[in-house]
């Protein structure tokens, strides 16, 4: 399975300058590259998720295996 | 170029200038657009505007005449949008918005038209094949079809279409011997790997549990491996919880709120309510869990009718009531599923019918956000797991050019259901005339998934999604999705607008609450649903 590497980013900004009356918020987990493996799931409510240590579910449902150097290498959660 | 600047920096522009400027406009946005119009929506918060830009994931915030240009550009042809535009706003109002919309097209990406030809996680079935034999995670085996209750909503009551009838068959140990054996053979790339029991009522088959315990223990010792059911508490005893508490059991346990919700649907066959029972069966795991409770044991509820505000907040007085009961502990709480109520107990059932617990939960979540309010455990895990859903959806800086298969897993890789006989379900939620995936006797049936839950569902779903703004939020799965064992796409018709106005709902809540402080969503980066 391809591994992509992805920028995690930690903060959440309400705003970020780009067109003149439009701003793009600064939130979410951003990518540099293209997703492969990430499945969103809608994940079985109530079911057995906290055994794991994958990321959460009813999301993104990615979550970084392991981070080196500022970067966060992300795999399939589920 | 003959430009006059006016006090407030607009250049004055003559009907020539104007004409051209419109005319670069409509150029550019029929080069960008190619006839087709962006995958995006507005939306707002009560004192903003906001964009949500599906090829990219971003939400933007903009400014009013953006929006009012937008919403005209989204639903009008274009060249009509601009002049009705321009027939009710001033000029400068004009320059602004298509200034601001062609500058974040081309800063940001956004707003673009860019074709999705394809849905699903990888290329190729040969990656998904990898993946179902090495990386299975979860092993749900159904120990029983008997129940020692009677709920007035359980999917398995004679009359809820979508599952199979209360039974009497229980799995014996070598059907569940070789599932535990198929799970050791396909995780061998899973970090973890976890056994849930589910029924019926488990308990009733705990020697099964038991012996399946032991066995997964001894095979499967080379990565930590956890167990997890789903009871409803009334043959806990005191031997059972330290059982659970020895073997790092977590353990959902199933109460709606105080007695006389929890009896009004939880009844035995006698039709006695059993909430007294119940509680006793959870007051033995927390002394048997003491201080390792937290994490571990767990509240499943169902919301059911009649639905308000006020029966939510007596819901949630559970925690005054039992007093014992922690208040940090989480829970899940769902309305019943359709149809699956006693015949004559309520007229309305259907779940998106009712708005009552995402509206309820948000406003108490809000008012605690901002500091007005006080924790409810009820309400923070219906909107936290929804927003850490937004917290943490991947944001793209190019348009994507393959979307995810709605929410739906992967068949055989999460989670491996298998029925009392030993045949394997994607999961124990979908509908039970879904095709099976295989049985413990001769293994996973690659060629159903391919066939079926990968390029059938990926075909059909092609009309809805294609070119609907929350292809990338909405959570949709295999679940509802088979009716007869065959796909059926009947029940999308309704049920898509639903999710598509709370998709809007959601985003909004979760603009308004970084309106009022971004940095306080930031735990849930980290966080995981129950």
């Amino acid at each position: 399975m391809e591994i992509t590497m992805i920028e995690k980013k930690k903060s959440i900004k309400m705003m970020k300058k780009s067109g003149a009356g439009i701003e793009v918020l600064d939130d979410g987990i951003k990518t540099t590259g293209r997703i492969r493996g990430g499945v969103r799931c809608a994940c079985s409510p109530g079911m057995w998720q906290d055994g794991h240590d994958y990321g959460g579910c009813g999301c993104a449902c990615i979550k970084a295996l392991n981070v080196t150097n500022g970067t966060a290498n992300y795999d399939i959660a589920h | 170029m003959n430009k006059k600047f006016s006090a407030d920096n607009f250049p004055v522009y003559n009907e020539s200038m104007k004409r051209r400027k419109i005319k670069n406009f409509l150029s550019f946005l029929k080069a960008i657009w190619k006839g087709s119009k962006p995958l995006a929506k507005l939306f707002k918060t009560p004192s903003k505007f906001y964009i949500y830009d599906a090829g990219t994931n971003k939400v933007m915030s903009c400014e009013p005449s953006i929006y009012i240009m937008l919403e005209k550009l989204f639903s009008m042809d274009i060249k009509e949008a601009i002049t009705d535009f321009l027939s009710k706003y001033a000029w400068d109002e004009f320059l602004y918005a298509s200034g601001s919309i062609r500058s974040v097209i081309k800063s940001q990406n956004v707003l673009l038209t860019t074709k999705v030809e394809k849905f699903g996680a990888f290329d190729t079935f040969e990656e998904y094949e990898s993946l179902i034999h090495s990386s299975l995670e979860i092993l749900c085996l159904e120990t029983c079809e008997m129940c020692n209750l009677r709920c007035a909503y359980c999917i398995y009551n004679e009359h809820a279409s979508s599952k199979r009838n209360h039974g009497k068959q229980s799995m014996n140990w070598e059907v569940a011997r070789r599932a535990i054996d198929y799970l050791k053979e396909h995780s061998l790339c899973s970090k973890n790997v976890a056994i849930s029991f589910y029924g019926g009522e488990p308990l009733v088959n705990f020697p099964l549990i038991e012996e399946c315990v032991t066995y997964a223990r001894s095979i499967l010792s080379d990565k930590p491996l956890t167990f997890s059911i789903s009871t409803n508490g009334t043959l806990v005893t005191s031997k059972i919880a330290e059982f659970f508490h020895k073997n790092s059991f977590q353990v959902l346990l199933s109460i709606d709120g105080p007695r006389e919700i929890h009896d009004g649907y939880r009844k035995d066959f006698n039709g006695n309510g059993s909430f007294d029972h119940a509680l006793k069966g959870l007051r033995c795991l927390f002394d048997a869990y003491g201080d390792e409770s937290t994490g571990k044991i767990h509240l499943n509820m169902v919301y059911s009718p009649p639905w308000s505000s006020q029966r939510l907040d007596r819901i949630a007085e559970l925690w005054e009531e039992v007093s014992w009961l922690p208040k940090e502990m989480k829970l899940h709480i769902s309305y019943p599923t359709p149809g699956s109520i006693l015949p004559g107990m309520y007229s309305n059932s259907g779940d998106d019918e009712d708005k009552s617990l995402q509206e309820w939960s948000y406003e108490k979540f809000y008012d605690e956000f901002i500091g007005k309010g006080f924790s409810n455990a009820v309400a923070s895990s219906v909107t936290e797991p929804r927003i850490a859903g937004l917290v943490k959806r991947s944001v793209c800086q190019e348009p994507m050019d393959q979307y995810s298969l709605n929410g739906c897993c992967i068949p055989g890789v999460r989670r491996l259901y298998v029925t009392v006989d030993g045949t394997f379900h994607v999961c124990e939620r979908i509908n039970h005339t879904a095709p099976t995936i295989g049985n413990v006797y001769s293994g996973i049936d690659i060629e159903v998934i391919r066939k079926i839950y990968l390029d059938e569902y990926t075909k059909a779903i092609f009309p809805f999604c294609s070119n609907c703004w929350a292809v990338e939020l909405c959570k949709s799965c295999y679940m509802d999705i088979f009716s007869n064992g065959k796909l059926d796409f009947k029940n999308r018709e309704h049920y898509c607008p639903a999710e598509k106005k709370s998709l809007e709902v959601l985003l909004s809540n979760y603009c308004s609450l970084l309106e009022q402080d971004s940095q306080k969503l930031k735990y849930l980066y980290d966080y995981e649903q129950l």
